[in-house]
């Protein structure tokens, strides 16, 4: 079997290419702390997260996926009604 | 008003000079129970101050990675949201234990992260397996590949590597390095010189914060 070191490659967490953007957002996404609280974020007008739950229901590519269909969305949020 | 919650770290890194935010508010610290909770505010009405999501997530992570040169940080999954600076401080007290053991146990430390996978010529090639069969066994074959490719760059890394989880993707193989922050560029240097088979990509990025490692195994 040949062997070769080109095929590995560094990507540093600069923002400098695509796929650099697609690592920090994947990290921002779908890494870190995860608190119980009550409200709802929502983008282009679609519930992405309800920040109620210990699980959040976003992943990159539901992100990407919702940008696509509408760009420039705003991120809003409002109080889950009680 | 909300505050957009970004990480805890010790209180040492509270005195930091740091970036804007989301929104470009200001990110400010919270101390409470011996550890330090970033936040900016998050104004839901206001229409002049709502930004793309790509953008603000951006934001975020660009405050992470200016905090994590200076010290450990646990984030918070962006958008985490809380509803005021009394909820920041009650969420650090109820949690002052656990975070306080990740931040000591994970001081001085970042994660790296190895991304491994086949080629597409590899992948089409076990694809176009002529029965189910076939494929199955060709891909039981990619999978011990690239775990022996993992393997043997834990090994490589050797001491660097304080510890290493790895866990399996539907493409391929993650690895997961925890080592000093001040190893980083050898790390990276000692594993671009290895030589692995010509089937195989990986990618190496980071430095990360430690997120895979804050709960023990």
């Amino acid at each position: 079997m040949s062997e070769s070191s080109s095929n590995i490659v560094f990507t540093s967490n600069e923002p400098s290419d695509d796929l650099s953007v697609l690592d920090l957002l994947d990290h921002v996404l779908n890494a870190g702390v995860v608190v119980r609280g009550n409200l709802v974020i929502s983008l282009a007008g679609v519930d992405l997260i309800y920040v109620g739950l210990d699980v959040l229901l976003t992943s990159i590519e539901t992100a990407l996926r919702h940008m696509k269909a509408a760009p420039g969305p705003a991120l809003e949020i409002q109080r889950k009604a009680q | 008003m909300p505050l957009l919650a970004y990480c805890i770290t010790e209180p040492q890194l509270g005195h930091q000079t740091l970036p804007a935010g989301v929104q470009a508010k200001p990110v400010v610290a919270i101390n409470e129970a011996e550890l330090c909770c970033f936040v900016s505010q998050y104004d839901p009405d206001d229409p002049q101050s709502k930004v793309p999501v790509r953008e603000a997530a951006l934001a975020f992570s660009r405050l992470l990675q200016s905090l994590l040169p200076q010290g450990t940080i646990i984030p918070f999954r962006f958008p985490t949201l809380l509803a005021d600076e009394d909820e920041v401080a009650h969420y650090l007290r109820e949690h002052a234990s656990e975070y306080r053991e990740a931040l000591a146990r994970l001081r001085g430390t970042a994660q790296m992260e190895i991304t491994l996978s086949t080629t597409d010529a590899e992948t089409q090639r076990r694809n176009d397996k002529p029965s189910g069969r076939k494929y199955l066994e060709s891909r039981r074959a990619s999978h011990r590949l690239l775990e022996a490719a993992a393997q043997q760059l834990h090994e490589a890394a050797g001491a660097a590597v304080i510890e290493w989880r790895t866990r399996d993707l539907p493409a391929g193989t993650r690895a997961f390095a925890l080592i000093r922050y001040s190893a980083v560029q050898a790390f990276v240097r000692q594993l671009e010189s290895e030589k692995v088979p010509r089937e195989i990509k990986i990618r190496i990025s980071g430095p990360w914060p430690p997120t895979e490692f804050v709960k023990e195994n």
